[in-house]
């Protein structure tokens, strides 16, 4: 895989899941909550930018953060499947933020010690942000499997009923 | 969700040396009031900590209680500091 081809799938998992997040925004289940949910979206799109900025930079065909990320077909997004589960009840958008956050924040913290100085740079930073991510996403999953016995089976993988 | 404790929150800025009060929120433990308090008072850089407290673990004065309490000191004006000479040299009093 070529380093264009992975900071562009950086880029779009932190742009669709984002996205998604952000399409939560005024309906969490207390304003305190909508307002994490917010930001940790705006979070994910802040880092989305940089990276489809540094993708763009490397290609070094001309395309910047806006064409990668407005001026491509969905065929060509490179996100995991993971960040386009829809973000169903509350239940399932924590579930999909914990899987995510414990990728992400390992993953960047690993990055953030790259030879390529930009990938490092762009991977410090969001780690910041993505060790806060898993810590209230973490928070939850904990709360709701310590919570009833249907917070603890949606938790285990129960659907929703 | 709606059985949450109200929590005081109480953040301290980068220029100041203690906590102000800043607001209220609901959360269901210290951690979550914790973090809820980041999310919704320190999103423009206002802070570097943050207490919560539970918003019945305060213990307030009744306003009931303004005149006996408050009105006695209107009366002493000597508790101000106002009256002494300051000897020369000595600024920013």
């Amino acid at each position: 895989m070529s380093l264009f081809d992975y900071v562009l799938r950086l880029g779009d998992n932190a742009l669709i899941l984002g996205q998604q997040l952000a399409a939560l925004t005024g309906h969490g289940p207390v304003i305190e909550e909508d307002i994490a949910t917010a930001n940790i979206a705006l979070d994910l799109v802040g880092e989305a930018r940089l990276w489809l900025s540094l993708a763009g930079e490397i290609e070094g065909a001309g395309r910047d953060e806006d064409d990668l990320a407005f001026l491509r077909d969905e065929i060509d997004f490179r996100n995991l499947l993971l960040v386009e589960r829809p973000n169903g009840d509350f239940a399932d958008t924590m579930a999909r933020q914990f899987l995510f956050d414990a990728w992400h924040e390992a993953l960047l913290e690993a990055l953030s010690a790259s030879t390529d100085a930009r990938v490092a740079a762009v991977a410090a930073k969001s780690w910041k942000e993505a060790r806060y991510h898993l810590s209230h996403s973490g928070g939850w999953v904990i709360r709701l499997g310590d919570g009833t016995d249907y917070s603890h089976g949606r938790m285990s993988g129960r659907p929703a009923s | 969700m709606k059985d949450w404790p109200l929590w005081e929150v109480f953040i301290r800025s980068s220029h100041g040396l203690a906590h102000k009060h800043v607001g209220s929120l609901r959360a269901a433990d210290a951690e979550m009031a914790i973090g809820n308090a980041r999310d919704v008072y320190t999103r423009r850089n206002e802070g570097v900590s943050i207490w919560v407290v539970r918003s019945a673990d305060i213990a307030a004065s009744s306003p009931g209680d303004k005149e006996p309490l408050f009105d006695p000191a209107r009366s002493k004006v000597y508790r101000h500091p106002t009256f002494f000479q300051l000897i020369d040299g000595v600024k920013h009093m």
